[in-house]
């Protein structure tokens, strides 16, 4: 086992190796973690920096939390007091005020949406949505995101392999080029008895297999598990607002069991019925594809920049993925936010004052 | 044809055609966005809201073509 920064300087003879890149996750043991039946539970990279997101966002949540509360009760024991900047109790700072200034900017959004009375249980969801999507997307920017990892036996029909050399005796690895490999890798010939030695360290002299990296920590967005997962969440619960604010009505949308009786265009919309099933299905699927594909994009590019020009020029494209991670990430919350408010509007019922963002169909 | 040629050429393929409507689209979009901040300004919070929402989904057009592509490239490629 060893692990192997690959974003290094070229002409320097520390090469810049291009990443191996996969769309589903890339295991870190080759060993599966548990198997029920015939299916293989692999520990994938996306878990831990999913993990990492979460306790990252916990943790300013609760720091913001704590020194608000703080705050408060120390204005409630003496409204006179000040703190170490001279100002009130109650003027917000730090993370505190970060949060306050979000929180407070899509508590009045949603609620011009969706109306005073539903706010509360709709602010919630929306806003998780948006902060955890944020959170996951901005953890492609911490250090060793997908360029530190264990080193693994290229396998043919998979991935295209480099040749390794430590660096110095530490056991840190790197990748290394040689005239016949090249920059972008060999296809590997797969030797389990080779790999079986060069992972005891057993290898001879004069011996040489290729490797890929599976990084310790990738972003979870870039695994379609991820946004699959939210849009199903985020979909369940627009039907479930929707029966909330409608009742059993609400299904008329899908079954237009009333329009029968009309005759003529009735039969017409019974049909269209049927549609909104299917479009409540694409929602779903537009929601994944939109999130994992502008993220896993973002990651590919980030990957052939830093190959063709190492130093520099990524910074760019660094700037413009963060806005892209932000922009999805508040188009999945405002998307799912859209949908909740048509949902909740009663069919056939043109009820104007749900304001403009109710317009957005997938 | 090489299996790895004819995957190149397709993905190539695929995302020029593909980004084709939805930057047509944008374009569009924010032409008409543009347009009606410079005619009413204060809108421009509300403009910008639907926009940013217009154009993800037009996006996703070319985001289908985008996975598309990218699954010719790095989906059982040796």
């Amino acid at each position: 086992m060893c692990v192997a920064p690959t974003v290094l300087l070229p002409r320097l003879d520390i090469p810049v190796a291009f990443p191996h890149v996969q769309v589903p996750p890339e295991p870190i043991f080759t060993e599966p973690l548990f198997t029920i039946g015939s299916y293989e539970f692999y520990l994938v990279n996306t878990l831990p920096s999913i993990l990492l997101a979460d306790i990252v966002l916990l943790l300013l949540a609760w720091s913001a939390g704590r020194k608000a509360k703080r705050r408060m009760e120390q204005y409630q024991a003496n409204p006179n007091a000040v703190d170490e900047k001279g100002q009130d109790m109650m003027v917000p700072s730090g993370w505190w005020n970060a949060f306050e200034a979000l929180l407070e900017y899509f508590y009045n959004l949603i609620r011009t949406v969706v109306g005073p009375q539903w706010v509360r249980s709709v602010f919630p969801l929306v806003m998780t949505i948006f902060l955890f999507v944020l959170t996951v997307n901005l953890l492609h920017f911490f250090p060793f995101v997908d360029n530190v990892g264990i080193l693994h036996c290229a396998q043919p029909g998979v991935a295209k392999g480099f040749p390794v050399t430590e660096i110095g005796n530490t056991g840190i690895y790197r990748f290394t080029f040689t005239e016949e490999v090249g920059a972008i890798g060999a296809t590997p010939t797969y030797d389990p008895e080779l790999c079986e030695a060069a992972h005891h360290g057993e290898l001879e002299e004069g011996q040489e297999i290729l490797y890929v990296l599976a990084p310790f920590l990738r972003t979870g967005t870039t695994d379609m598990n991820l946004p699959l997962a939210i849009a199903l969440t985020a979909i369940t619960a627009v039907q479930i607002f929707g029966v909330r604010a409608l009742g059993a009505s609400y299904f008329t949308k899908f079954v237009n069991l009333p329009a029968l009786s009309q005759g003529g265009l009735g039969y017409v919309q019974f049909g269209v019925g049927f549609l909104e099933i299917v479009s409540e299905l694409a929602k779903i699927l537009s929601f994944t594809l939109r999130l994992f594909g502008n993220i896993f994009a973002g990651m590919v590019l980030l990957f052939v920049i830093m190959f063709l020009i190492p130093i520099g020029v990524p910074l760019l494209f660094f700037i413009l993925e963060v806005l892209i991670g932000f922009i999805q990430a508040l188009v999945f919350a405002l998307l799912t936010l859209s949908f909740i408010s048509v949902a909740m509007v009663g069919h056939g019922s043109h009820d104007d004052d749900h304001g403009a963002h109710a317009g957005a169909h997938a | 044809m090489e299996l790895e040629a004819a995957r190149a050429i397709a993905a190539g393929i695929a995302m020029g055609i593909g980004a084709l409507g939805p930057g047509l689209g944008i374009g569009i979009l924010s032409f008409g966005a543009m347009q009606s901040i410079g005619r009413n300004p204060e809108a421009t919070n509300l403009i910008q809201t639907n926009l940013i929402l217009a154009i993800a989904l037009t996006e996703a057009i070319a985001i289908y073509a985008l996975v598309v592509a990218l699954v010719l490239i790095f989906v059982g490629v040796a």
